[in-house]
């Protein structure tokens, strides 16, 4: 059997943990840059508030001064998404953290000890609850899909936040609409809903010779775990990354190349700073830009360019000089650019670059500044050091007007209380 | 067949052997001591004078585990109608309350009207002198 956590509005959830006076209130969590909706408490949702409305459009409903709102505090989200990672290794060997608030668990290991997997359920919700104080739901069934779908009925349906779907899948399978289904796109809906499939049932019983004519290989085989014939692995450690991406949208549009280029050469400080982090160098970079496409009124453009490397390397000032061939490139006047960013491809281990033991990298003056500069930032904070080419004043900062404290990362920020 | 010989990285010293190898041991890691469980685990600032006969200064950083069930006489950070406090939980005749350590302070009835919550046991108080 296999189990799905899935922490209940985990953003908003994170907030509260430290704030319970906001239990009860709507809260909302926007993206970055303050631009949408992106986490929204049970009461926020029962005022209608939608996933995605952009942040302008809440301050313009009548009621919207009445809802907490926050910037989304990803180093926050992620300790305690840490946590609650950890304590499900507690009861089970297998997991797979599926995202920063979902997990699968492998209960096959375990099962012949264990008689009652609801009772699990329970007792693994209570300890997170308890333990990090994010409430959890838990579905457990015969595949990853079911217990999608099991975890969705016991958000909705149960009071415990518990279901254990077994021999019985009717149910879930009845109550879930097809759209709702797991891997189901936008297209596969609408097909299927103009064949009068509306819920996960109908397609389950669909032939399964339909389903090899009709689908892909990917909906086969989300029709056989509907059906209890698992074949989606668990995948339990993340494959080695071959991209990365560094993007995002700009709060004020920039017009002028030198604003742009600062943007872009930020972008690629964070993407170098990952790529040594995770010890693995980028063999070309990419960088592109583009406009506003909701702002009809404007000229329109989009354009990217890929420069190749003659080295592998994740060295920040290499990187730039690189982007910078590419920007050049691509850059037109004239246009209000809303977003640009970069990317990395062919990513490759960066011990195979450098050779081993005896090929000592300290002739690389760069490379040893680069990590004095990790080093410096991992103690004294986020880039206190940077690179000058990305500038100081920022056009293209984030805009985080709403942002919490760093309650368990930053000493400085943990929650004071008056006695 | 390929034979593998092991490469030792340590330093081989030519002199006499250290008499103290063979009981070498890790040195105290006081944030192992004091932290029995660090996924339940949370830092919080006391701000005021209402705990000083607890040990708990103005300014002090508290070690606060969620995991532990709240017993008549733990120090508790608890939470009444959404604001936070940390007292003492005592139950006097049938009743509980949330003591101050300090005369000054009255000590709060937990009724049932409250909407009280327990967040975390204290576990220790770290005072900075300097």
């Amino acid at each position: 059997m296999i189990g799905l956590i899935d922490c209940n509005n985990f953003y908003v959830s994170c907030e509260r943990v430290f704030r319970p006076d906001l239990n009860g209130v709507p809260v909302v969590v926007l993206s970055n840059n303050d631009g949408c909706v992106i986490s929204r408490s049970n009461e926020a949702k029962a005022l209608g508030i939608k996933m995605g409305l952009p942040y302008y459009q809440l301050l313009e409903l009548p009621f919207g001064k009445e809802v907490k709102v926050f910037s989304s505090n990803y180093t926050l989200y992620g300790s305690l998404s840490n946590r609650v990672h950890s304590i499900l290794r507690r009861y089970v060997p297998t997991v797979e953290d599926y995202s920063i608030d979902e997990s699968f668990l492998d209960f096959s290991s375990i099962e012949h000890y264990i008689t009652d997997l609801f009772q699990l359920g329970i007792e693994i919700r209570k300890a997170i609850l308890k333990e990090v104080g994010i409430p959890v739901c838990v579905g457990i069934a015969p595949t990853k899909a079911l217990a999608k779908a099991a975890n969705k009925y016991a958000k909705k349906e149960t009071k415990e936040g518990v279901y254990l779907c077994k021999e019985d899948t009717q149910t879930v399978l009845k109550w879930t609409e097809i759209g709702d289904v797991w891997g189901i796109g936008r297209q596969y809906e609408n097909a299927l809903l103009k064949l009068n499939i509306t819920n996960a049932w109908q397609f389950a019983q669909l032939p399964e010779k339909y389903v090899l004519q009709k689908m892909t290989v990917v909906g086969h085989r989300l029709w056989k775990e509907l059906n209890g014939i698992s074949c989606i692995e668990m995948e339990l450690e993340t494959p080695d990354k071959k991209n990365m991406v560094v993007s995002r949208s700009i709060p004020r549009s920039l017009t002028k190349y030198e604003d742009v280029e600062n943007a872009v050469f930020k972008h690629i400080d964070t993407l170098a700073m990952k790529l040594r982090r995770q010890k693995q160098c980028t063999s070309s970079i990419s960088v592109f830009v583009h406009t506003n496409r909701f702002r009809t009124q404007d000229k329109q453009y989009y354009n990217s360019f890929k420069v190749p490397l003659l080295k592998a390397s994740n060295n920040t000032t290499t990187l730039i000089r690189v982007a910078k061939v590419g920007l050049q490139k691509i850059f037109k006047p004239g246009f209000n650019y809303k977003k640009c960013g970069v990317m990395a491809f062919d990513l490759c281990p960066e011990n195979v670059l450098q050779g081993s033991l005896f090929s000592v990298a300290e002739n690389d003056k760069s490379n040893t500044a680069m990590h004095v500069m990790d080093e410096i930032n991992k103690r004294y904070g986020y880039k206190v050091t940077r690179i000058a080419a990305h500038g100081f004043l920022h056009k293209a900062h984030m805009l985080i007007n709403h942002i919490s404290p760093c309650y368990t990362t930053e000493l400085d920020d943990i929650l004071t209380i008056k006695i | 067949m390929a034979i593998v010989l092991p490469f030792f990285i340590n330093r081989v010293p030519a002199g006499f052997p250290s008499p103290a190898a063979d009981y070498a041991k890790e040195d105290i890691d006081l944030p192992k001591e004091l932290i029995k469980n660090p996924l339940s685990t949370f830092l919080v600032r006391a701000d005021g004078e209402s705990m000083i006969g607890a040990g708990i200064n103005s300014g002090a950083i508290l070690i606060v585990d969620r995991s532990l069930t709240a017993k008549n006489g733990s120090i508790v950070v608890a939470c009444i109608s959404g604001e936070f406090t940390i007292k003492r939980l005592v139950r006097i005749s049938g009743k509980w309350y949330l003591q101050p350590e300090n005369n000054a302070f009255p000590s709060v009835l937990i009724s049932g009207k409250d909407d009280a919550i327990i967040w975390g046991v204290v576990t220790s108080a770290v005072n900075q002198f300097i």
